[in-house]
């Protein structure tokens, strides 16, 4: 069928804005919601991660040996009484073995109210390592605990815990999309450029990794980092381990857009024109699918993320004391804890919806990357 | 100026293997250019007609190597007196003589990269040739204007231009290092009509003021005897008639030419039909049949049509045709307009 | 110019009812940079048995017109305006109105009004076989019975000149050459014998030697089974030979209608003239530049209230031209012009005709 095309015909002088293709690209992404708000909440994910010490309440190894396994603190404007107070405040919590069932319950003693304030002093720290400070966004006055996301076993806050986690998950991410990203296009690159003997190699390589059940593989590869590694050590090891299996994919895909592109008329244009191989690659053929990658890239995170939970969830990646969101929910393992502590599976949701939202984004670019749906 | 040729072609061919199997045997051959030959002369434009697949495009762009020939040499005079052999060139031989040659498309909006200013685009062939960055914008701006570019629009990209202005973009980039050949692949079959006039005019008035060669590969009869000196029609990979325009239109020497232009329409609803239907389809180049090619289609076939391949041969002073009975047939060429 | 002789069956006033009329057809696209004015007030009457030709660059405006008459313009197109399917014996309906899912919508498409399209690879299945294609069509408008469907198939493949048309419903489209599958796809498009092809660019795509059979198999069928077409081409040639009459779109309009003789006899719209005089005629080697149109086929976003053809016109009139829509009225018998440089066109359009003169 044919279907109506707006080519780029608009030059003509009928008072039709002509649009560059940056304005096309981001009109189109503003169009899909989802990516919009998603691209919002990742921007301020990294953001916040960032800046974690200062963000939270509490260190993440600070342990408040009288809360253990607290429940998440309510946070409420009005008081026993029922009278409302203008600033927000939490009550204190008391904890008391209960004779019968020798659970340890807690109990919001009512009758006190410590308030909340922004910008308290609390534990001290080197914000982005070198910068040091005590100042935390948020906490309670006086001995109140605020506990957004309860605590754990050993009673550290989880919420302060989930946002350390998320750090390195997020940029564990990155760093293993980074060693992926060279992997990917190198032998993606030499596949699609040389043809041949050294495409047939690649591609069997390629086919034969992506054979490989993962699991497995990555145990295998995790055997392979030393117990007495780092965790800083430890995590680069686990990135590694993420982009030798995951960047397969990738170089089927710069394969397949090189291949394409090198039919493109205009890169037959340059090489009639006398264009050497090396600026033909540079000039034409990379800029050619940076979009692509973009969005390839957008949507490999998400794996990167939940490859290292996994691992780290299988005691094979990332080992407490380090903390990550795989780590995190090493606790939820027990199931026993679980029932009575639900609270611990939050890092859990946040997995979801981190991996949601670079699914979201990546949807978002790639429709409006795509020349062909306007 | 001599009277050496600016492009010699002898026996030129290319061959696209066929292949099968999971280890890629090579069951066959594709003849898309089979052993084709002919001269060039210096200001000549040549028309390369035919349907599609039947190898011009290929010819073409074997011709100037944008793609290896299988066999065959395309002897290329720029200059009085050197000639190179641009089929079996090396690369640096090739690349030095590039600026004397280059290629238009028959695509405008794919064959300039979306991602480069219209100015880049224009100066990229004078950077492969390392002229020296000062002399290229006015060299660039100069061939703009002389294309019917806006000089003051150079910084914009291709997306901000129609497809008439992109074509001429890839026109003032074909001829920005003053070459003697220019290859045009179906320079204005992707155009609007009303724009294809303009691009043709353009054409013609470069092609006078800068003394240029053209080969012009166009399956659009009327554009080719508008344009051209002399014309090539091609079937399965070989030329089978070559003479120049006005006599193969008013007199062609072989039955698919006649077949061409009896089918073109012609804008004149009192012109009866006489169009010369020709049964089945185009033979396949991987799979040619026996003698020659058009045998089982062709209309006055006989018995050493079915047998023997017919040679391109001079059947008239310059008048080249690949027919066994070219002398013996009368063929018609297209009816004059009477309106005037 | 020669006699122009009207032959009483040229004027397209004549008194057969008409098979399609399209009334006062607007098609507009909201798009990124704006309104897109696909069709601007287009009058057009189908007569049954006859061609209408309609001609026009990229982006006039004729795909879109064609395809509000089956209603498969593309979702954000907003139609307005009247096309009208007449019946010898009950009222007409009008496709516009109907809804989307409407019996009487799904009858006409691929029923009474059928259409081909200017790449038949596209309009196949490529995973299904010709023969269920075209069998599973006939099923829908003509017959229930599977094996009498069958037959009318392979009568529908013989009739359009494919060898072997039993063999051929068991290929796929990928089977078939570009020639072959035109042909298929008008063999589909005629087993449910509609009263009104549409056939968009139909032999575009296909060689020259191709074409000419497809045109004729188009020719000779029509008078066969006396069906109506709407023919839309870029290729005054293919139109010279097909159509009846012929409707010139630029932008969206119609600027010149008139029967196929009188329209190449005498052209009354600047630019049907410099359609005419941009395509090199052959036969007609002359050595001299080409009359061309000047500047670039325009799309038309946010339209001008103002004759659409003016920024390229040579003969356009400043104050006028640029100011008033020029309507679309009779400015010789039978010949349709939307043009102030005709006098007819002033006074319709409520100017005084003195200022200027032919």
């Amino acid at each position: 069928m044919t279907s109506i095309t707006i080519d780029s015909e608009s030059s003509a002088p009928q008072g039709g804005r002509v649009l560059s293709r940056s304005q096309i690209f981001w009109s189109k992404f503003y169009r899909h919601k989802l990516a919009v708000v998603s691209l919002g909440f990742i921007l301020f994910l990294y953001a916040i991660v960032l800046i974690a010490e200062f963000v939270a309440p509490y260190d993440p190894f600070q342990r408040h040996t009288d809360h253990l396994l607290a429940p998440p603190t309510a946070i409420t404007f009005f008081d026993a009484d029922g009278d409302f107070h203008l600033r927000p405040f939490v009550h204190a919590l008391k904890n008391e073995l209960n004779r019968e069932t020798f659970q340890r319950e807690y109990m919001v003693d009512t009758s006190v109210r410590y308030k909340i304030s922004l910008f308290v002093e609390g534990e001290p720290y080197n914000l982005f390592g070198f910068i040091p400070m005590d100042t935390h966004f948020f906490g309670v006055e006086g001995d109140g605990k605020i506990f957004l996301a309860g605590t754990d076993t050993l009673g550290r806050d989880l919420f302060s815990r989930m946002l350390f986690g998320a750090r390195t998950s997020l940029f564990v991410g990155l760093f293993g999309l980074a060693i992926g990203f060279g992997l990917g296009l190198f032998f993606g690159g030499i596949s699609g450029y040389f043809g041949g003997a050294v495409d047939n190699f690649v591609q069997r390589l390629t086919e034969f990794l992506q054979s490989l059940p993962t699991l497995p593989l990555w145990m295998a590869l995790a055997a392979l980092v030393p117990p007495h590694w780092t965790p800083i050590q430890v995590y680069f090891g686990i990135s590694t381990i993420l982009a030798v299996v995951g960047w397969t994919t990738l170089a089927r895909v710069v394969r397949g857009k090189l291949l394409s592109l090198r039919e493109e008329d205009y890169v037959m244009a340059a090489k009639v024109s006398g264009v050497s191989e090396a600026k033909i690659i540079t000039n034409h053929l990379l800029p050619g699918f940076m979009s692509y990658l973009i969005v390839h890239l957008t949507l490999a995170v998400p794996q990167m993320i939940l490859g290292e939970v996994a691992l780290s969830f299988l005691g094979l990646g990332l080992r407490p004391p380090a903390v990550s969101l795989g780590t995190l929910l090493i606790d939820s393992q027990n199931i026993q804890t679980l029932v009575f502590s639900p609270w611990l599976l939050v890092p859990g949701g946040l997995i979801i919806i981190i991996v949601i939202a670079f699914s979201f984004l990546g949807d978002g670019l790639r429709d409006a990357a795509d020349p062909y749906r306007s | 100026m001599s009277n050496k040729p600016l492009l010699k072609i002898e026996g030129l061919k290319k061959y696209f293997p066929i292949e099968s199997g999971a280890l890629r045997k090579v069951t066959g051959y594709v003849k898309a250019v089979d052993d084709v030959s002919f001269e060039l002369a210096r200001g000549e434009v040549l028309g390369l007609v035919g349907e599609s697949g039947c190898g011009k495009t290929t010819l073409g762009r074997c011709i100037i190597r944008a793609i290896d020939p299988t066999g065959g040499a395309v002897h290329f005079s720029p200059l009085d007196d050197e000639s190179i052999d641009l089929a079996s060139a090396d690369k640096k031989t090739l690349r030095r003589n590039r600026r004397h040659m280059n290629m238009v498309f028959q695509d405008p909006f794919s064959s300039l990269s979306p991602r480069m200013t219209v100015r880049d685009i224009i100066a990229e062939p004078l950077r492969a040739q390392k002229i020296p960055e000062s002399e290229i914008n006015g060299k660039v701006e100069r061939i703009a204007e002389s294309c019917g570019l806006n000089p003051a629009f150079l910084s914009r990209y291709p997306n901000a231009f129609s497809g008439g202005q992109r074509q001429r973009v890839c026109i003032a980039r074909a001829l920005v290092t003053d070459p003697v050949l220019v290859v045009a692949d179906e320079p204005v079959s992707a155009l609007d009509v009303s724009v294809q006039g303009q691009i043709l005019n353009l054409l013609q008035h470069l092609r006078q003021e800068l003394n240029l060669s053209f080969i012009f590969v166009a399956h659009d009869l009327s554009v080719v005897e508008h344009i051209a000196d002399r014309v090539a029609v091609m079937y399965v990979g070989k030329i089978i008639e070559l003479t120049d325009t006005e006599q193969l239109y008013s007199r062609p020497q072989h039955p698919y030419t006649e077949a061409l232009l009896s089918a073109v329409p012609k804008p004149d609803p009192d012109l009866p039909d006489e169009t010369i239907i020709l049964g089945g389809e185009v033979a396949s180049a991987a799979n040619p049949p026996s003698g020659c090619y058009f045998h089982p289609r062709c209309r006055y076939a006989g018995e050493i049509c079915r047998t023997e391949a017919p040679t391109l041969r001079e059947v008239e002073p310059g008048h080249w045709s690949a027919c066994h009975l070219a002398e013996s047939l009368d063929l018609a060429g297209v009816v004059p307009d009477q309106d005037d | 110019m020669s006699t122009s002789v009207i032959q009483p069956t040229d004027s397209i006033e004549s008194t057969t009812a008409p098979l399609l009329e399209i009334k006062n057809l607007r098609v507009v696209l909201p798009i990124l940079e704006g309104d897109l004015v696909a069709a601007d007030g287009v009058n057009i009457q189908i007569k049954p048995g006859k061609t209408l030709g309609l001609v026009g660059e990229s982006g006039c405006g004729k795909t879109m017109t064609a395809q509000s008459i089956l209603q498969i313009a593309p979702k954000i197109a907003k139609t307005s305006g009247q096309i009208l399917l007449h019946y010898a014996d009950r009222p007409p309906t009008d496709i516009v109105a109907l809804g989307k899912n409407d019996p009487e919508l799904l009858r006409i498409r691929g029923g009474e009004c059928a259409m081909i399209f200017q790449e038949p690879m596209t309009s196949f299945s490529p995973v299904h076989t010709i023969g269920n294609q075209l069998i599973e069509a006939i099923l829908l408008h003509r017959t229930s019975d599977k094996k009498e469907a069958r037959e009318i198939a392979i009568a529908m493949l013989d009739k359009v000149g494919i060898p072997a048309p039993a063999e051929t419903l068991k290929k796929y489209p990928h089977h078939l050459s570009g020639g072959m599958r035109q042909r298929a796809m008008i063999a589909m498009a005629l087993s449910s014998r509609p009263r009104l092809l549409i056939a968009d660019e139909p032999t575009t795509a296909l060689d020259v030697t191709v074409q000419a059979q497809v045109l004729r198999l188009m020719r000779d069928l029509q008078r066969d089974l006396g069906m109506a077409i709407l023919y839309i081409s870029h290729d005054l040639g293919v139109i010279a030979r097909m159509a009846d009459e012929v409707a010139v779109m630029y932008m969206g309009s119609i600027v010149e209608h008139a029967p196929v003789r009188e329209l190449f006899r005498s052209v009354k719209h600047p630019y049907t003239k410099g359609l005419m005089g941009s395509a090199p005629r052959i036969g007609k080697k002359s050595g001299e530049p080409l009359a061309t149109i000047m500047g670039n086929v325009p799309i038309p976003i946010n339209k001008p209230t103002a004759c659409g053809f003016f920024p390229r016109c040579p003969v356009g009139i400043a104050g006028i031209c640029d100011q008033v829509v020029p309507p679309l009225v009779e400015v010789a018998p039978g010949h349709k012009s939307a043009c102030f440089r005709y006098p007819q066109v002033l006074a319709a359009a409520g100017l005084e005709s003195g200022t200027t003169n032919e």
